[in-house]
């Protein structure tokens, strides 16, 4: 495969991914762990824990996916009655402030990062390092931005063709 | 101080207003309100908030709770609910639209997403209705309402949020959610009933095939997997057998296995209704993370208490402070979405609601309740953007047809505020 290939590939299915593997990981423990319960009467020290943080990871990946698919909740009344140009420039300033906010998701969470490496915090229950949990965090604020700088670059595309700019679908 | 705060609030309220998604706007402006005031270490809170905002057990039934209903539609259980509701009622007149509320509602005992009730009926009886002559853009708000239980009548979505945001228990707000969800369900189908046997739509109401046991036997045999859903679902939350989250997974994994043993569901639909679901949780948890942010800027600042001084300074007879809590909640529900509006509106107005001497699990009840109104009412509806998606109709034409659930539902909100013991009587 080639470099760009690979890329392509990554662009498409990176978030899918990542959200298949943190999702099916979560509903898996959770069932193993009624299992235990129910029938062995058992319990696993690690599952409430690590689904948890299975979620928030998925949180984070899928709101990059939103983020790519346009979909987070906004409201278009004021977009829809612009022109094409005019709908540019306001979505050129949106996705500034978006990227404004993820910078600031950046900012604050890395020096609760760093401490967590520096001091070897551990999760209460599982004992692995909490920054793998707590990556999650930049991990989405990082690839929103990407998604955001990328929906930019098609936007700025589609202005120059000559053809609409592109909205978010139905949720559901 | 608290001037600040409006600030912060008025900026954050513009940006959405203007287009922002709400979850970066509820970010800025809480920002706003902690770089105006210098308050750095509040502000450094934004990386933890990120990621204890989202950090709970609860929270991990709100995509199972989608995924359920997404696996069973996709099995064809759905359209089976479908047939055992008109089996039910069919057969009075008019009964094919009643049909498609009480499939709806039970649905509604299976899937907590009100967008994703709407959106499977939708796809399933619109093209039905049309054939009986029923105009488009009404039965598509006639899904749009019946949708809204979805939210209402236990597992729901929305309850997970208030559980979280009012620190009540879930178990708790399910059972007592429970009574109101049915009994708004009972009266959207009775309102609806008189609009169509004897509003513009009479003509159309017309008698339909006999009731038969064998017909009513044949469907309840064909819909028995789907009712074990809410069995599994509510029955082990009520008997305390499984928490919320694990009743989600739980039937998760029930509708897997029926799936895959009928060969009605591929791993490629597993995985598309994993990403569907998935994706909601990208949407909905960042919005709770911030909303986590701006609630310590409201601590900070002791917005609440200024808020409830406010009120209940001005009033303190119940019905007018009710009253004007219901003009709040209805007009934000017309613009805003429903996830923001309980975590943004829900730890305000608790306080007053508790000022006038209401019990918050009540308060939590009518809450709800009164905000999925705005599911259905325009500019912002998502049941009536899922509606219009699915069925073509334009946003405006599906809008003239709902009024009638509009005064179901506002009905069922104040004679849920009325009577409190609708809503307490399973508990207490």
């Amino acid at each position: 495969m080639t470099c760009r290939a690979v890329f392509g590939w990554l662009d498409e299915n990176f978030e899918r991914v990542l959200i298949l593997i943190f999702y099916s990981y979560f509903i898996f423990v959770i069932l193993v762990e009624i299992t235990l319960r129910t029938l062995f009467s058992s319990s696993l020290h690690f599952t409430e824990e690590s689904a948890r943080h299975a979620f928030i990871w998925l949180t984070w990946i899928a709101a990059s996916l939103a983020a790519k698919k346009r979909l987070h909740i906004s409201i278009d009344l004021v977009s829809r009655s612009l022109s094409r140009r005019g709908q540019f420039y306001l979505s050129f300033f949106y996705s500034a402030l978006f990227i404004v906010f993820c910078l600031y998701g950046l900012r604050y969470v890395s020096p609760v990062i760093e401490a967590q490496i520096q001091f070897g915090v551990v999760s209460v229950a599982t004992r692995y390092p909490m920054y793998l949990a707590y990556a999650a965090v930049p991990a989405g604020y990082g690839l929103m931005i990407v998604r955001v700088v990328q929906n930019l670059v098609v936007d700025i595309a589609d202005l120059r063709a000559g053809r609409p700019l592109r909205r978010g679908a139905a949720l559901i | 101080m608290i001037e600040i705060v409006l600030v912060g609030v008025v900026v954050l309220i513009g940006l959405f207003f203007a287009g922002v998604p709400i979850f970066v706007a509820l970010g800025l402006g809480t920002i706003l309100i902690f770089e105006l005031t210098n308050n750095s270490a509040m502000l450094s809170n934004l990386g933890t908030a990120s990621f204890e905002g989202v950090n709970g057990f609860a929270f991990l039934a709100v995509p199972l709770f989608i995924l359920t209903g997404d696996i069973i539609s996709r099995t064809g259980i759905a359209r089976a609910l479908l047939q055992l509701a008109g089996a039910i009622i069919g057969h009075i007149r008019g009964g094919i639209t009643a049909t498609v509320l009480l499939a709806c509602g039970i649905f509604a005992a299976i899937s907590g997403s009100s967008a994703s009730d709407a959106a499977v009926f939708a796809k399933l009886s619109i093209p039905e209705l049309e054939k009986r002559g029923y105009p488009r853009d009404y039965s598509a708000a006639l899904v749009a309402a019946g949708g809204t239980t979805a939210v209402l009548i236990p597992p729901s979505i929305g309850f997970i949020l208030i559980s979280y945001t009012l620190q009540l228990s879930l178990t708790d707000l399910f059972l007592a959610a429970f009574v109101p969800g049915v009994f708004t369900l009972v009266l959207l189908i009775a309102i609806n009933f008189v609009y169509v046997r004897w509003g513009p739509l009479r003509s159309l109401a017309l008698d339909e095939q006999k009731f038969s046991f064998r017909q009513l036997r044949s469907s309840l045999d064909e819909a028995k997997v789907g009712l074990c859903f809410p069995v599994i679902i509510l029955g082990g939350i009520y008997s305390g057998i499984f928490t919320p989250t694990e009743a989600g997974a739980v039937a998760v994994a029930v509708g897997l296995l029926h799936g895959a043993l009928t060969r009605r569901l591929t791993f490629g639909e597993y995985c598309d209704a994993l990403l569907s679901s998935g994706i909601v949780v990208g949407v909905v948890m960042p919005i709770v993370a911030v909303a986590y942010f701006f609630g310590q800027a409201l601590t900070v600042f002791e917005a609440q208490a200024a808020l409830v001084k406010f009120v209940l300074g001005a009033t303190t007879n119940p019905v007018s402070v009710l009253l004007l809590m219901f003009v709040i909640l209805f007009i934000l529900g017309t613009f805003m979405d429903l996830v923001p509006n309980i975590l943004v509106l829900g730890p305000l107005l608790l306080p007053i609601a508790v000022g006038i001497g209401m019990d918050p699990l009540h308060f939590g009840i009518w809450f709800m309740f009164t905000l999925a109104i705005g599911l259905i009412t325009p500019p912002y509806g998502i049941n009536l953007f899922v509606v219009c998606g699915i069925s073509g109709c334009g946003l405006i034409d599906v809008s003239k047809r709902i009024a009638p659930f509009l005064l179901s539902m506002i009905l069922a909100s104040a004679i849920i505020a009325a009577v409190p013991r609708l809503s307490l009587f399973l508990i207490r």
